[in-house]
């Protein structure tokens, strides 16, 4: 079996990599718009298939929560290089509980087995 | 980009970091056909464009979609020049925090302060490269599999068929019950064998997250694969046979430039 790098077959790879990984900078050097790419979220969902969860707004939803985690997380580890402060609780990452129905219903079994496994 | 305003080529987009000591153009290969060069200090260059201090940001998906693919072909472009290439990621932008410092200064700053562990990463992922490695499974055909195999569901099923409508249903519900127990034991185990022998034929794996799929089938795995170029068969020959395997699939790109292995936590510098 050979790797592929055909463009449609690898498009979600592609941006799976390009806008969420890759060497981090010190922030203070960079432009940064609330320290991660608010870019292509959209594009993402659609190309993942799962346009579903941007009928129900989830995905909006999600990507808010995701974008006040990171802000809160920089904040954090600013605050971590002078005092040490506790690492932020794995809760804090979860869906807001109006959103906990719907994103029970869209998470699988499977990937919390396999985080478990990490 | 005459639409972004705030200071003009004041900012420098990185895609990358590479060996060589050597000032290089690479040509208008860049986002939006800007002139991507090599701004060196020491051994190591920073592979920039000069563009606004304004991020790259836009609703129109495929837009979006052509600048990231620009990102990547430069770094393919750079990694055909340069022995090594450390990705970045997209929209990464410097930018000159007083009027004393110029543009070029402040990456070559950069690379100073993190010559150290830039030269460290390098040496990791020196004739490397990273793969994308997906296994995913057709629920209906392993479910036809366990229902065949599983002495529970026959005897179940038997039972099921000699019931009135309103016990059957309660027969119904257990069979699933046992059916999802037995998917998710058999799941651990996949996620185990394959991990297992996936990992053999790499120099690094990180584990990501399984993604809902549109087609059916149930993401088992979703591993980024670092793998250095004459491993590449071995790892291609072990995937082959688990795609051979009755109902799973296998999903193997690359190979990209290793994105997934070059993200350590920022140093500080300047001590905030």
């Amino acid at each position: 079996m050979q790797p592929t790098r055909d463009t449609h077959a690898t498009l979600v790879d592609l941006l799976d990599r390009v806008l969420e990984k890759g060497l981090v900078l010190n922030a203070d050097l960079i432009i940064n718009v609330a320290g991660i790419p608010l870019l292509g979220v959209n594009l993402r969902a659609c190309l993942a298939g799962i346009e579903t969860m941007l009928k129900y707004g989830i995905w909006q939803d999600w990507d808010e929560a995701q974008r006040a985690i990171a802000a809160r997380e920089r904040e954090q580890r600013r605050v971590e290089e002078k005092t040490n402060a506790p690492e932020l609780e794995p809760e804090q990452y979860s869906l807001s509980s109006p959103d906990s129905k719907i994103a029970e219903k869209y998470s699988s079994k499977e990937e919390v087995k396999i985080l478990d496994e990490r | 980009m005459e639409n972004l305003c705030c200071v003009q080529d004041k900012g420098r987009y990185v895609y990358g970091v590479s060996a060589g000591d050597k000032e290089v153009r690479l040509g208008a290969i860049g986002i939006g056909g800007s002139e991507v060069y090599t701004i060196p200090y020491g051994n190591i260059s920073a592979i920039v464009h000069d563009c606004s201090t304004e991020p790259y940001q836009s609703t129109d998906n495929e837009m979006v979609r052509n600048w990231v693919s620009t990102h990547q072909s430069v770094l393919d472009a750079a990694g055909k020049q340069f022995s090594v290439v450390i990705p970045l990621g997209f929209d990464t932008i410097l930018e000159p925090r007083d009027d004393a410092t110029s543009p070029d200064q402040v990456v070559r700053d950069w690379l100073r302060q993190d010559y150290t562990r830039l030269r460290e990463v390098m040496r990791k992922i020196e004739g490397k490269d990273e793969y994308a490695v997906q296994v995913s499974y057709d629920p209906g055909l392993i479910v036809r599999q366990i229902s065949e195999q599983s002495e529970e569901i026959r005897k179940i099923k038997e039972e099921m068929a000699a019931k009135s409508p309103g016990t059957a249903y309660m027969y119904r519900q257990k069979l699933e019950r046992v059916l999802k127990a037995e998917t998710e034991r058999l799941a651990d185990e996949w996620f185990k064998d394959f991990y297992g022998r996936i990992k053999k034929h790499t120099d690094d794996i990180v584990v990501e997250k399984t993604k809902k799929m549109n087609n059916g089938q149930v993401m088992l795995l979703n591993l980024s694969c670092l793998a250095a170029r004459e491993k590449v068969d071995s790892l291609g020959k072990e995937l082959e046979e688990i795609n051979n395997t009755d109902g799973f699939s296998v999903h193997f790109s690359g190979p990209w430039p290793p994105y997934s292995f070059v993200a350590k936590p920022a140093v500080t510098i300047k001590g905030e």
